[in-house]
């Protein structure tokens, strides 16, 4: 189970929480000058407002489930515990998601990067040009 | 959360750069053709009715059987056919692009078709010079069945929603191959469109990356390809989308280390594509029979956040009752996804059975 809820992943939950990150992003980018002319405000409130439903459909999940005697517990909404074990589900999701991330990370460090082989160049008459590889021309 | 580094347009780069006018007339459109004969006339007209229109239209009849060629040859563009069908649709691409000789290159599906302004609002993103890519809006032509409103639903979402995160953080996930604009010279550095996986335009998306180009992702720019109607050509479309992700995270995942974000992005991805479909397909079912029928909610239990990003697009193009309609519809198409992932996963992991024969997906 996922407090991203269960079709939308962990991608899903990602996405929200980059989504929710913009502003700061932004906040960060604007000290720097780095700003551009990128509105966040139309994405931050549609993950605002995704980000509620899914704490309204957890909330509405174990309030039915309990008045329907399937899942007394005195908690409710994202908080509440997962049927087998006394962990909270956002806790559940955040930890996995951590940890898939925290992986990628260490992965950087453990594992050299290397840029994938690709087939031969093709001749393009159409510019007089130098490596367009960026990688090593910057 | 990562910092992202987003390319910035300097004004040493605005000085120089060339408008979305001098672009498009030093664009060539590339549409490759494997009998497309009934939509090829519809891709054709809406290049010409583009607000600018690109410079040459080349395009690529695959050895097709069903008079594509004869076809594009009444539009007034002109027409290349390799000696031997090319065997996918990169093939017939990289076959075009060595008779390139602009700038800029852009790659349309021969289903597809663009708004009348696509081009000009996809173009403009080329002044900035550290660009190589750029992809628009999709959503498909039509809307009828029960898989093109399941696709209609999921492209409203993805690229409401996930893509317009994605862009922010300077790092889309994929260049849509229907519809895609590039810098012919990085282009032809990369050796073109690969074949190496079955779903090239990511394959490419992610070499730029890894050689240090910016792709954009521009919503304002948007293309209609017709999707699969029924469950063969969704079936043939979604086997080689899946085989072509599991394809390019092992073919890219050292690159991929080095590219912040996006490692994050695919890390995840690939983690959903392993869990995603044992929970849906086999998790839920067990759970509902063995514990609570209430497990079953979990197909669906997601639609009121899956409807906001939804209803929020449909609304702005005037198609709210059309998204309504067809909301029920993405449920039955996640669990195709579901299963063709799952299946995708066991061949190309587990079985070590690669997917390298190209099928067309309508």
């Amino acid at each position: 189970m996922s407090a991203g809820l269960p079709g939308l992943g962990l991608s899903g939950l990602f996405v929200l929480l980059s989504a929710l990150g913009n502003p700061i992003i932004q906040l960060a980018r604007r000290r720097r000058r780095q700003a551009g002319r990128t509105r966040v405000g139309p994405i931050f409130a549609l993950s605002v407002a995704m980000a509620m439903a899914i704490m309204g459909i957890w909330d509405g999940l174990f309030r039915g489930a309990e008045v329907l005697g399937y899942q007394p517990s005195h908690h409710s909404g994202a908080n509440a515990p997962i049927p087998f074990a006394s962990v909270p589900v956002v806790l559940v999701s955040l930890s996995i998601l951590a940890a898939i991330v925290t992986t990628a990370e260490l992965a950087l460090h453990v594992s050299r990067p290397r840029t994938t082989p690709t087939p031969p160049p093709l001749p393009f008459p159409g510019l007089d040009r130098g490596s367009r590889d960026r990688t090593t021309s910057a | 959360m990562e910092e992202p580094r987003m390319p910035q347009v300097t004004q040493a780069t605005m000085e120089i750069a060339p408008s979305a006018r001098e672009i498009t007339a030093d664009l060539t459109v590339i549409v490759p053709a494997f009998n497309e004969a009934e939509s090829l006339r519809d891709t054709v007209a809406s290049l010409a009715q583009q607000t600018l229109p690109p410079g040459r239209v080349l395009v690529v009849d695959d050895c097709s059987t069903d008079g594509t060629g004869e076809v594009a040859a009444t539009l007034g563009v002109e027409v290349l056919r390799p000696p031997v069908n090319t065997g996918s649709k990169a093939g017939a691409q990289t076959f075009a692009l060595t008779s390139v000789r602009t700038r800029y290159t852009m790659a349309i599906d021969a289903d597809t078709v663009l708004a009348p302004d696509a081009i000009e609002l996809l173009a403009a993103v080329f002044v900035d010079d550290e660009v190589a890519a750029a992809s628009g809006f999709v959503l498909p032509r039509h809307v009828r069945t029960v898989w093109e409103r399941g696709r209609y639903i999921e492209y409203m979402y993805s690229f409401t929603f996930h893509k317009q995160v994605q862009d922010y953080y300077g790092k889309p996930l994929i260049s849509s191959g229907c519809f895609s604009m590039y810098r012919t010279d990085v282009l032809c550095d990369v050796g073109g469109w690969s074949s190496r996986t079955m779903a090239e335009d990511m394959d490419l998306t992610w070499t730029l990356y890894e050689r240090g180009w910016a792709v954009r992702f521009v919503p304002e720019a948007t293309c209609y390809p017709i999707e699969p109607a029924n469950w063969h050509f969704l079936g043939k479309q979604l086997r080689r989308w899946s085989h072509g992700f599991v394809q390019n995270v092992r073919l890219h995942w050292r690159g991929l280390l080095s590219q912040r974000y996006l490692r994050s992005v695919v890390a995840i991805a690939f983690f959903d594509a392993l869990v995603a479909p044992v929970i849906t397909l086999f998790a839920f079912p067990l759970l509902a029979v063995l514990v609570a029928p209430w497990f079953l909610l979990g197909y669906i239990i997601d639609s009121p956040v899956v409807a906001i990003p939804v209803l929020t697009g449909a609304r702005r193009r005037g198609e709210t009752r059309r998204a309504i309609a067809s909301l029920p519809a993405y449920f039955a198409l996640r669990l195709a996804n579901c299963w063709f992932m799952l299946r995708a996963v066991v061949a190309e992991l587990v079985v070590g059975r690669r997917l390298t024969a190209y099928e067309k997906g309508h």
